[in-house]
């Protein structure tokens, strides 16, 4: 009889573990500094990377422990690009069903298992697995609709490093409008960010948890088309004098979606 | 590269050795008496383990042996020379760098295993019908290959090495990058425009 109220708890626990997870998964690269060793791949042989992630600095580092390349991001923390935790649940909750599973362990540290499972084909099923303490995602799995696993990526080690504030570290300027928008916009997406530099524009897009770039520059002949690898999709194309690139972990036929409904707005400039 | 830089290097390469048994005398002495005092230093050993555990077997206890023992079977079938993967190159026929690397390749092979969990059945690409103008991209195909696509846009045009498909051209990977750092690091899609950024490393 225990063992079968405790079967039939299971899921009310697991979904209540997970709202407060999820609480600090969406907040998690906003507030925490730490140094993850990964493992990543697609359909080529894995790579090793260490990210040193810094909160107060803004900054992210890259480290290819596989093959000594490293890299240094900005990180665009603009307000919007990383939806405070309750309004990003709401995101993902209209394009994604949230399963929890339970428990399990992940480079020593107790994690919460947790299907995102979208509700259209416009985005891809992933799988995080939630580091309980912080809400960091230590596992990742992305599938595409057949079940296949087109990438994955699992932590072998967390270590939450100190961090202060530093007040010299600025975010990317954030314009409030692009030179382009989206209408009708994807279902479930929404423009949270544009971020330009120099001649270049970037609009981010996101639904929760699927993220879309749009770069759009002037137009200058060069190639265009369309790619896949693994979960990453791009798509380049010129239109009414611009060149536009769209960048996503979704399928292609998304990008084409988002690009097909780009308008340019005629906004441009830090006015907009 | 500055001194520190170098310095760090043949740690690393030493810590390898050691993993390796190959590390001897006073160099062995001498390594071992700074991974009693040096965190960082120990630190990084623990990584090197905890990541040979994890390409051992990289999708954990849940696929455990099945799934192991097809990835072993796939290194033992791994006829090809095993490509130059260490974590930091310039040792020659260090044994779990070896590993490594065999584990590298072999991972090509092993994604041909990872079709197991189904996703919901209801769930359809809206552009599934249409999917015979997609192409699947063979495991062993250069970093990139053209994708026709479902809607008329024009025809993808990468480089122009020809048959096979080419590889992104730096100015993409760099949007890749840029994308990937501006989302979540989770987001579907991170981990493979890492894999291309390495890929562009080498």
């Amino acid at each position: 009889m225990l063992a079968l109220a405790t079967l039939l708890l299971a899921p009310v626990l697991h979904a209540d573990e997970m709202q407060t997870v999820l609480a600090r998964f969406g907040s998690a690269e906003q507030n925490l500094s730490y140094r993850l060793t990964w493992v990543v791949s697609d359909a080529r042989p894995p790579q090793v990377l260490e990210r040193i992630h810094r909160a107060g600095q803004r900054q992210s580092s890259l480290e290819l422990l596989s093959g000594g390349a490293t890299a240094t991001l900005p990180l665009p923390t603009l307000p919007s690009a990383q939806p405070e935790s309750a309004q990003r649940l709401l995101l993902l909750q209209q394009s994604y069903r949230l399963e929890p599973r339970a428990r399990e362990t992940v480079a020593r540290r107790v994690v919460l298992p947790v299907w995102f499972r979208p509700n259209d084909g416009l985005r891809y099923a992933t799988m995080l697995w939630l580091d309980v303490e912080t809400g960091v995602p230590l596992k990742t799995q992305v599938h595409d609709s057949d079940g296949r696993i087109l990438e994955y990526s699992v932590a072998t080690a967390l270590e939450l490093l100190p961090d202060a504030t530093d007040p010299a570290a600025s975010a990317p300027a954030s314009a409030r409008n692009g030179s382009w928008r989206i209408d009708p916009m994807p279902p479930g997406f929404r423009m949270v960010a544009v971020h330009r530099e120099g001649a270049r524009e970037q609009l981010f897009l996101l639904d929760g948890l699927a993220t879309i770039s749009i770069f759009v520059e002037p137009a200058d002949g060069r190639r265009t088309g369309a790619m896949r690898r693994g979960a990453m999709s791009s798509l380049i194309r010129e239109q009414q004098g611009a060149r536009l690139t769209a960048v996503g972990g979704v399928p292609l036929v998304t990008l084409e979606r988002v690009l097909n409904a780009a308008i340019p707005t005629g906004c441009a400039g830090s006015g907009c | 590269m500055n001194h520190d830089q170098d310095g760090a290097d043949v740690l690393r390469e030493q810590l390898s050795a050691l993993m390796d048994g190959e590390l001897e005398g006073s160099e062995k002495a001498f390594l071992m008496r700074r991974l009693a005092h040096d965190q960082d230093l120990k630190a990084s050993w623990d990584r090197y383990h905890q990541i040979r555990e994890v390409l051992s077997e990289p999708q954990g206890p849940r696929r455990s042996m099945d799934f192991a023992d097809r990835v072993m079977a796939a290194i033992e079938a791994e006829e090809a020379p095993a490509p130059q993967r260490a974590i930091r190159s310039g040792g020659s026929g260090q044994g779990w760098r070896q590993a490594f690397g065999a584990a590298m390749a072999a991972g090509v092979a092993a994604v041909a295993f990872w079709v197991t969990e189904p996703v919901a059945p209801e769930l359809t690409d809206p552009g599934a019908g249409r999917s015979a103008s997609m192409v699947e991209l063979p495991a062993n195909a250069p970093t990139l290959m053209p994708v026709p696509l479902l809607a008329p846009v024009q025809r993808a045009s990468f480089g122009d090495s020809g048959a096979g498909g080419t590889q992104l051209a730096p100015l993409e990977a760099h949007y890749l990058l840029q994308h990937a750092a501006a989302g979540v690091p989770s987001a579907p899609g991170t981990a493979s425009a890492y894999v291309e950024w390495a890929a562009q490393q080498r």
